[in-house]
């Protein structure tokens, strides 16, 4: 399994479990108390592990070592395009959707802005790992790179 | 001059056209005519203009029987999509949190907000991407062809 491969499987690890691992403490804490304020800071800390990732996936260091080549670049070039197209489609909808939904005199709360800021983010990398796993593989190949 | 030239050329004379009449309608009719900012906003109808970049694939068709695109010319479409998207991002982040911190987090935004956003969105790319692409081929005909 090469460097972007582990990458890749590492974000959408990570981004699962604090999907999982934050609805999951909403839906107790919910029950438990009737509201939520601590489950959600779950996401937060869960997503601060993706900071992690040029400490656990360091490029090689030997000197002349191959970081990766034209293929490599085309595979990430390719999975970073193909995020992005689905990202617009995405924000296209969401976007009228909710004008529709809310009225076009009525207003939504400003924090829907950063969230839709957040869950784009998000969403691209959840697609542009995917990809890269898609056009990779998604086991171990034998590749070092 | 190739294809791809042509239509960022095209695209981009659209969209500055848009921005150029946008713009000074809204500064005619808030200083000459005194109109209040949200009657004057109404000059951004111009931005409808930019509606003609769409049949920029129809003005410029492809060639039939010919090789119209090669390696170079993918990695320069590639160059000028990721530039725009990347410049977009970080407007789109920006666009996001600034109402957000002036606001606050209680404070509420039209609903417009949003389609407007898309708009400025496909308007910044666009922007960016017939840029890139003619910086990346030249601005001037160079005997380039398809």
């Amino acid at each position: 399994m090469n460097r972007y491969q582990k990458l890749a499987w590492f974000n959408l690890i990570v981004i699962t479990a604090a999907l999982v691992i934050t609805t999951a403490g909403v839906i107790v804490e919910i029950r438990w108390r009737g509201y939520s304020t601590i489950a959600p800071w779950f996401f937060v800390v869960i997503l601060l592990l993706l900071k992690l990732k040029p400490f656990l996936f360091r490029k090689p260091q030997s000197e002349g070592g191959v970081v990766c080549d034209e293929r490599d670049s085309f595979i990430t070039q390719r999975a970073i395009s193909f995020a992005y197209k689905n990202f617009w489609i995405v924000f296209i909808i969401s976007s009228l959707v909710v004008h529709i939904f809310v009225g076009p005199k009525n207003s939504v709360p400003t924090i829907t802005l950063p969230l839709m800021a957040i869950g784009g983010a998000l969403f691209m990398q959840i697609m542009c790992s995917a990809s890269i796993l898609v056009q990779y593989g998604w086991g171990n190949k034998g590749k070092i790179l | 001059m190739n294809r791809a030239q042509k239509i960022a050329r095209f695209n981009l004379i659209v969209i500055l056209t848009a921005l150029i009449l946008s713009v000074t309608a809204v500064g005619i009719f808030f200083f000459a005519f005194d109109v209040p900012i949200q009657g004057a906003l109404g000059g951004f109808g111009f931005m409808g203009i930019f509606g003609f970049t769409g049949l920029s694939p129809f003005l410029y068709k492809k060639e039939t029987g010919k090789v119209s695109f090669d390696e170079r010319d993918l990695l320069i479409q590639r160059k000028a999509y990721l530039g725009a998207y990347a410049i977009f991002w970080v407007l789109f982040v920006l666009g996001a949190m600034i109402p957000f911190f002036i606001l606050g987090p209680k404070g509420t935004i039209s609903v417009r907000y949003l389609p407007a956003m898309v708009f400025g969105g496909w308007f910044v790319v666009l922007l960016i991407q017939s840029i890139v692409t003619l910086e990346e081929y030249g601005w001037r005909d160079k005997g380039e062809k398809a």
